[in-house]
């Protein structure tokens, strides 16, 4: 179930976590990597891998998995797919169904 | 891509993967994992050293790791220090070496308007003209400053200044557009101060970001970060961003490749010349001649540059210099080429001796061909040749010598434009005693040749075959369809094809033998014997040979007749038949006869797999 989450994927590559972390595990305070450089870095990659842009109350709320998933979630992105759409068409990010690891791709994070 | 992946090609395959991955996807997250990936390797598989000092007006710092791992793809160990943002002058007024700081070996200034002249932006509430203006000028004086400045205390070592790009966002670009004080006239003074720096300044280079910048369309933007950090680049910008920049450094650490070796059919031409004649050749103002005429002029603006062009062709010598004489549209000429090589020896042999003649090692050396085959038996033999296209479009070719990073350099000077003649006078060298592994080669490309009769399933192809072969072709004889289908037909013939297939794919039917019972008993006489000239120098001619000879002895045949006719096209041919172990019985000027008796059956080549299938065609 894990490895079908991309943001999770994302944020254990970005920071270089054990493979083994939990999800709730990752938040800004007990990640030390995760400093204010990194936040910016972390942010591009966010909206380039969903192809999205936060708004600006939405980036002083991506602190945590949690927080990142929550705010995801309600701009309508899917955590199942891969980053297939990074040359995609636009709004790709809501087909499920192309993602090489789940060709049935329904499941979304959400489900844990 | 294909520009990164030629920088590290001597990377593991680990990290190549994790490097080509992580810039395909442009994921940060893949990024930093390929950087910890290269940072496992050793000193030695890493490159040089390198050490270069980034100031800039906007923040730097969150790019750090794209910006590492491009510089370490030049391949170089690279060290970076990201000076603090808007300390430019201060920064260089502390030298480029100190009792602390290790020296330097290039320095880098990334700046742009938004900092350097944010009024530009708001020229009505900044005094429009006379303000703006003045504004501009103070900052001319200012840039010219710095490089007073880092000459001062940095010597000779390289600078490099961006060019300011368009911003990030602005309004009323109508406007803008239309008085010398608006924002794109602005832009443009500035950026032309920076390019005579460069000109007038031996140590002064100049990173044209406000070229990248137009060329990536505002997919390189993120405006929300610029005013969260003032880091105004995506997530696929930065990694663009990063490569273009290490692209304008690499030739301080790699040198260029100094010759270009380049084959002809196909390539400086539509058409195959042995095949489809002078006539056939597709050059000039028209699609898909002006392609070719594109491709060279590319490759006159190289030489005049300083590379030397190597002419690498399987054709016959008076054939090309005549294409060369008498085609009109011709971009280049014959002697253009530094090292022409055309005959019908392998072409990694034939660029090693090119490179004798050189004095170039073969890492200064780049090849392009439009034959799978070849660059195959070039990327075998010749490991240190870079390849640098693909496939075999033209159009392909041309777009690789557009975006190739190979022939960088960051002078022009006139020694360059003499080493061009200097290629010329230079003595040949003695020839290395290097031989080639030529049938370790021809066994990797894994042929299968299948054999079949001729039919009505391949008359068509057989009867093109004989109209078009010139160089392989024993006999040149013309024959129409139909009467290929006679030959083939009468009592006592043999009249095989020869398909080959290897691992590129299906190369289709490329041999042919024609024999028809000769009036002695039991003889045979070879009336046509020919391969295409796509399939030369792969050996293919003897798994012809070997299905034609074990045929004719299983039907009992005890001698062959053979007839060379010289043609002016096919001396590749003149000694083949003496080369079988037959007899010359007459010859007079222009045709050779030959017999060979008894007959014994034959082996089909080591490096072919020969499917005999009787039945099918």
């Amino acid at each position: 179930m894990q490895d079908s989450d991309a943001l999770l994927r994302l944020l254990r590559e970005f920071f270089n976590l054990p493979p083994d972390v939990q999800p709730q595990e990752i938040t800004q305070n007990a990640v030390a990597a995760w400093d204010s450089l990194a936040m910016v870095q972390l942010i591009a990659d966010l909206q380039g891998t969903f192809r999205i842009d936060f708004d600006v109350d939405e980036i002083g709320r991506l602190r945590s998995y949690e927080e990142i998933r929550a705010t995801l979630l309600k701009k309508d992105v899917s955590l199942v797919r891969q980053r297939a759409a990074a040359c995609g068409p636009e709004g790709i990010q809501q087909q499920n169904s192309r993602d090489p690891d789940h060709p049935r791709g329904s499941q979304t994070v959400s489900s844990h | 891509m294909d520009r990164v992946r030629h920088w590290i090609e001597h990377f593991p395959d680990r990290q190549k993967a994790a490097v080509l991955e992580a810039v395909e996807s442009s994921s940060l997250a893949r990024i930093r994992h390929a950087l910890r990936t290269v940072e496992e390797l050793e000193a030695t598989q890493r490159g040089p050293a390198f050490r270069v000092e980034l100031l800039g007006t906007y923040s730097l710092e969150p790019l750090r790791p794209v910006l590492q791992l491009a510089l370490n793809c030049l391949p170089s160990r690279a060290t970076l220090e990201i000076g603090p943002l808007d300390a430019i002058e201060t920064r260089i007024a502390q030298g480029a070496s100190g009792a602390e700081r290790e020296a330097l070996d290039a320095r880098v200034v990334l700046w742009r308007t938004e900092e350097l002249l944010p009024e530009v932006f708001y020229p009505f509430s900044n005094g429009f003209p006379d303000g703006i203006i003045s504004r501009r000028d103070q900052l001319l004086g200012r840039i010219e400053g710095v490089v007073r400045l880092h000459q001062q205390t940095a010597g000779e070592m390289p600078l490099f200044l961006s060019t300011v790009p368009p911003p990030v966002g602005s309004s009323n670009p109508v406007l803008a557009a239309q008085h010398r004080a608006g924002l794109f006239s602005i832009l443009g003074s500035i950026n032309q101060k920076l390019y005579e720096l460069a000109t007038e300044n031996s140590s002064v280079y100049v990173i044209d970001v406000a070229a990248w910048a137009s060329g990536q369309g505002n997919s390189h933007e993120a405006v929300g970060l610029d005013f969260m950090a003032r880091q105004p680049f995506s997530a696929a910008g930065q990694v663009a961003f990063a490569f273009y920049l290490a692209r304008f450094l690499r030739p301080l650490i790699v040198p260029r490749k100094k010759a270009l070796a380049i084959d002809l059919d196909n390539t400086l031409w539509g058409g195959v010349l042995g095949e489809d004649g002078l006539a056939g050749l597709e050059i000039g103002p028209e699609f898909p001649g002006n392609v070719h005429l594109r491709i060279q002029r590319e490759l006159l603006e190289l030489k005049e540059r300083g590379i030397a062009l190597v002419l690498l062709s399987k054709n016959n010598a008076t054939d090309v210099e005549e294409a060369f004489s008498s085609l009109p549209d011709m971009i280049l000429k014959l002697e253009d080429f530094a090292v022409r090589k055309v005959n019908w020896e392998p072409k990694s042999q034939n660029l090693r001796a090119a490179a004798a003649e050189l004095r170039l090692g073969l890492d200064s050396f780049a090849f392009i061909d439009d034959s799978d085959y070849e660059r195959e038996q070039m990327r075998q033999l010749n490991p240190r040749v870079l390849i640098l296209n693909q496939n075999s479009d033209p159009l392909r070719t041309l777009n690789t010598l557009w975006e190739t990073d190979a022939f960088d350099s960051l002078f022009l000077t006139k020694e360059d434009r003499q080493r061009q003649h200097d290629y010329r006078v230079r003595q040949a060298r003695e020839i290395g005693a290097h031989q080639d592994d030529l049938e370790g080669f021809l066994k990797s490309l894994e042929m299968a040749a299948i054999i079949e009769p001729v039919g009505p399933g391949n008359l068509d192809r057989v009867a093109n075959l004989l109209a078009k072969t010139n160089q392989f072709n024993l006999t040149t004889r013309r024959h129409s369809r139909a009467e290929v289908a006679r030959l083939a037909e009468a009592a006592g013939s043999i009249a095989l094809v020869l398909r080959l297939r290897d691992k590129f794919g299906e190369q289709g039917i490329i041999g042919l033998v024609i024999a028809i019972a000769g009036q002695e008993e039991q003889s045979l006489i070879i009336d046509s014997l020919l391969v295409s000239c796509r399939a030369l120098g792969r050996g293919v001619e003897h798994a012809l040979w070997a299905a034609t000879v074990n045929r004719a002895y299983q039907k009992g045949v005890r001698k062959l007749q053979a007839e060379y006719v010289a043609t002016g096209k096919n001396s590749l041919v003149a000694d083949f038949y003496d080369k079988l172990g037959f007899r010359q019985v007459e010859g007079n000027g222009s045709v050779k006869r030959y017999e060979l008796t008894p007959l014994a059956p034959r082996l089909y080549p080591s490096w072919i797999n020969a499917i005999d299938e009787p039945d099918a065609g």
